[in-house]
Order: C-alpha cells, then sequence, then structure tokens
C-alpha cells in the first residue's frame, strides 16, 4: 500500500500548491491567511476528486485483470523514483522559508520555487515515459496514464476559475 | 550604455506635468512606435487594449490592466520580503533621526507607491512609531484610488495622493521609493537625485533591481512563473535588465553632494552570489554615524559600496 499512499500524498500536495499558485497575484490585501488558506483548500480537495477517479478506474480494471494492477504499481514505482526527489526538494525549501531570515526566504524562491515551476511540466511527463518505458504494453495504462498528466499539468488553470469565483469580494473593483 | 526600449507601461499612460491631469494616448500611434522598436509583445499588449470614441486609449481598460499588474507585482514584494527589508533599514535610520535632533513628525514619502503595499506594510507590520507619518504617492489615480480602497479594506490609516512627491506642502524627511530609479534614463536620473536636496530632507532610500550577469536569465525564468499578464512579464523582465549598475546609482546620487550615498545588498553573505534588490541610501553627513552605529552588522551581510 506504500505506493499508493505515497501516489495520495504527492497528489494532494501538488494540487493544494496549484491552487496556491492558481491564488497568488490575484489579491493585494496583505492578510492573505484565510485567503490562501481556503485556496490551498480548494486545490487538495481538486486533488482528492482527481486522484479519487484514477483510483476508481485503477481498481475497475484490476477487478478484471489480475495483471493491470502489478503493471499499473510497477509504473508508479519508476514514476515515484523521479517525482519523489522533485516533491522532498519543494517540502525543504518550504520548510526553509519557516526560519526568519530574510536571505534565506529569498534564496529558496531564487534558487528552488522558481526552477520547481518552470520545470514541474517536463518533471511530470518525463516521470510518466520513465515510469511507463519498458514496463507495460498495455494500452488501457498508457491512456490512463496520458490523462492523468494532462489532469495534473491542466489543475492550475482549472483551479484559477474556481478560486477567482470563490473570492470575488477580493478582486480590484474598477 | 545600452539603450533600452522603454516599459510598455511607461507608453500607455501620460500626465500634464504639471496639473498630473491625464493626457490621452493615440492607440494607433502607439502602435506605430512600438511597430517601429519591433517589440512583438508590446505590440499585443497594446493592440488588446481597447479604443474610445476618438481613437485614444481606454484610460479606464489601461487602469485596470495596471491594476492586475501591480497586485501581481506585491506577490513578488511578497515573496522578496521587501516589506520586512525597507522596515529593518528604517529601524536603524529613524532612530538616527531621532537622535540628531530631527523635527517631528518623521515623514517618509514614498515615490511612485502605486497601490501601496510598501506603505499598507509598514502601517500594518512596521511599528515605526507614533511619530511618524507615512505618505504614498503616484501620478495615477487609479493606482492611489486602489491603495486607499486595500487600506481601507484593513482597516489602516494610510495617506495615499495622487500627487508629485516633491511638490508636496509637507516635507520629507525620508524619500523611499521600490522599483523607480530604472525608470529614469539619461540625465533624468541625476535629475531626480538633484531633487533630493532640500533642507528639509535627511535621507533616502530607492530599491531597485540589482543587475548582474545572471539578470536576464533569472528574471526571465521568474517572470515567466510567477506573472500572468503579458504587460507585468515583459515590463518586469525589462525592469531588471535595464535597472542601473550601481556605479551608477551613486555617482548620479552624488548630484545631491549634501548626502552620504552608499549601495547596500552587493553580494550575498559576502560570496560572489548576485542579490536580487539593492538599495541606494543616502544620510546627512550628522546622520550617517547614528545610522551605521545600529545598521553595521546588517551592511556587513548586505554588502556595501561606497
Amino acid at each position: 500500500m506504500i505506493i499508493p499512499l505515497t501516489l495520495w500524498i504527492l497528489a494532494t500536495l501538488d494540487a493544494a500548491f496549484a491552487g496556491f499558485r492558481a491564488a497568488a497575484g490575484r489579491n493585494a490585501l496583505l492578510d492573505k491567511r484565510a485567503y490562501y488558506g481556503r485556496s490551498l483548500l480548494i486545490g487538495a480537495l481538486y486533488g482528492q476528486i482527481m486522484a479519487g477517479i484514477v483510483a476508481v478506474v485503477v481498481i475497475a480494471i484490476a477487478r478484471v485483470d489480475q495483471g493491470f494492477w502489478a503493471e499499473a504499481m510497477a509504473a508508479a514505482t519508476r514514476f515515484l523514483w523521479v517525482m519523489t526527489p522533485y516533491a522532498v526538494i519543494v517540502v525543504l525549501a518550504v520548510a526553509i522559508r519557516l526560519i526568519p531570515s530574510i536571505d534565506l526566504k529569498c534564496i529558496s524562491s531564487v534558487v528552488v520555487f522558481g526552477p520547481c515551476v518552470l520545470i514541474r511540466p517536463i518533471m511530470v511527463v518525463a516521470a510518466m515515459a520513465y515510469g511507463l518505458w519498458g514496463v507495460t504494453a498495455d494500452p488501457r495504462l498508457d491512456l490512463l496514464a496520458s490523462v492523468t498528466v494532462l489532469v495534473i499539468l491542466t489543475s492550475e488553470l482549472a483551479l484559477r476559475r474556481l478560486i477567482t469565483q470563490t473570492n470575488r469580494e477580493e478582486r480590484a473593483p474598477i | 550604455m545600452t539603450d533600452y526600449p522603454p516599459e510598455i507601461s511607461d507608453t500607455i499612460v501620460d500626465f500634464d506635468p504639471d496639473t498630473l491631469g491625464r493626457l490621452p494616448i493615440r492607440k494607433d500611434k502607439l502602435l506605430a512606435d512600438w511597430r517601429e522598436r519591433n517589440v512583438p509583445a508590446a505590440i499585443r499588449v497594446i493592440d488588446a487594449l481597447p479604443e474610445v470614441a476618438g481613437g485614444d486609449l481606454s484610460t479606464r481598460a489601461v487602469d485596470e490592466l495596471l491594476v492586475r499588474c501591480h497586485c501581481e507585482m506585491q506577490r513578488i514584494s511578497e515573496e522578496f520580503q521587501h516589506g520586512t527589508r525597507v522596515k529593518e533599514v528604517f529601524d536603524a535610520l529613524l532612530p538616527a533621526l531621532r537622535e540628531a535632533g530631527r523635527s517631528r513628525p518623521l515623514r517618509i514619502v514614498d515615490i511612485g507607491c502605486g497601490t501601496g503595499f510598501v506603505l499598507r506594510w509598514l502601517t500594518a507590520y512596521g511599528a515605526l512609531g507614533d511619530d511618524v507619518e507615512l505618505i504614498g504617492v503616484d501620478y495615477n489615480a487609479a493606482l492611489i484610488d486602489e491603495a486607499r480602497r486595500l487600506a481601507e479594506a484593513e482597516g489602516l490609516k494610510c495617506d495615499f495622493r495622487t500627487a508629485n512627491a516633491f511638490a508636496l506642502d509637507e516635507p520629507a524627511a525620508v524619500y523611499l521609493s521600490t522599483g523607480v530609479l530604472h525608470h529614469f534614463r539619461g540625465d533624468s536620473l541625476w535629475q531626480f537625485m538633484k531633487l533630493h536636496v532640500r533642507p528639509e530632507t535627511d535621507a533616502f532610500v530607492h530599491f531597485d533591481f540589482f543587475r548582474s550577469a545572471a539578470t536576464p536569465l533569472g528574471s526571465w525564468l521568474f517572470h515567466a512563473v510567477r506573472m500572468r499578464e503579458p504587460l507585468a512579464k515583459y515590463d518586469g523582465v525589462l525592469s531588471a535588465v535595464r535597472a542601473h549598475p550601481a556605479s551608477h546609482l551613486l555617482s548620479s546620487a552624488r548630484a545631491g553632494a549634501e548626502f552620504q550615498s552608499v549601495i547596500y545588498g552587493t553580494r550575498l553573505w559576502g560570496l560572489p552570489i548576485p542579490r536580487v534588490f539593492h538599495m541606494l541610501v543616502g544620510l546627512r553627513p550628522d546622520v550617517e554615524p547614528l545610522f551605521l552605529n545600529r545598521f553595521a552588522r546588517r551592511a556587513t551581510q548586505l554588502g556595501c559600496l561606497k
């Protein structure tokens, strides 16, 4: 169960951060704790729904084809070999931002957060390609993986609309 | 010195220097200017702006765009801890001015304050003292209106005005700005610094981008991932790329020969790693030692160019 659990944790974290990014730069108030809290929560909930749909599809196919589960887990393991170090770096950078130092916070942004957001699409595609490479020739798994990549890469865009609607009162009134 | 094109935001607004009234901008002429410069990003931004009868750019649409861009810029300021950065300077400067016996209130005027992030932040978290007065000024009334709205929404008592910072009735003890210096090109930077030389003014603190070899790539990367508005992306990168070198800022600041001028933020922790921002600080000679007594440790961390 460690592989599905790790995937779920990563999906939740990634979706929550996507919610944060979708919200950032759209609210010029100073105290944005509630705003960002809501955005992280909306992102995380979005992640639960999307991860839930993928899980249901995998389980449904695995019920009729027991080999599918093993193949999916093998691909997921390889996916995690690529994505887990990336996630650990991001989480460590979040931890560094808790240190009350202007310089450390700026470095975390310049060295980690900025570049990591930029390479995130490449990382996701590369991790999924590595996950599928040589593990399976099952077109159902290929299709499922492709749809999952699409969902991950469009999450921020999907969340932007959702978060803008839930924070209507905080937009500029012009 | 390389001749950079202007920022888009500098070309879509214009003001009468005397009345600060908004001057109309003809869209077709502006587009022709940018086509001549061959900057597709700027052409797309301006092309997307609606025009009103007569062919002028819609003031409302321009203001809406600028407010959105300032909101995105505030996100960068927050990420780079700009409020804290400004506060740590004033935590040393204001006690120095008090010790030097300067008259109260100690008035800080934020030049080109935009939507007022720095002053709102200082009002909310700065704890600068009851004898400190903060005034934010900008030529753009829409940005000032937004600054007032945001301050009111959070119960902050801030004074924002559509005005020329150097023409206020109340004299400033300290002039402050963020990301303004690079807008002054050629002789206008020297002239801007000269305006600080007035009897009531004891100091200036101007923050701007630090330009290094890593700036073009770093700035592009950061704006690509952080900004959404094409104008904010284009202007943000150009701001950093065309920022004045520290030595040029210092020589211009010395136009105000009455101030001791220093650049802080030349390197990170004494290592040859460039910073994102540096600041030009000018102080009256009698204030400088009092300031340094309080700021010396941080100055060492920041690195300085005298």
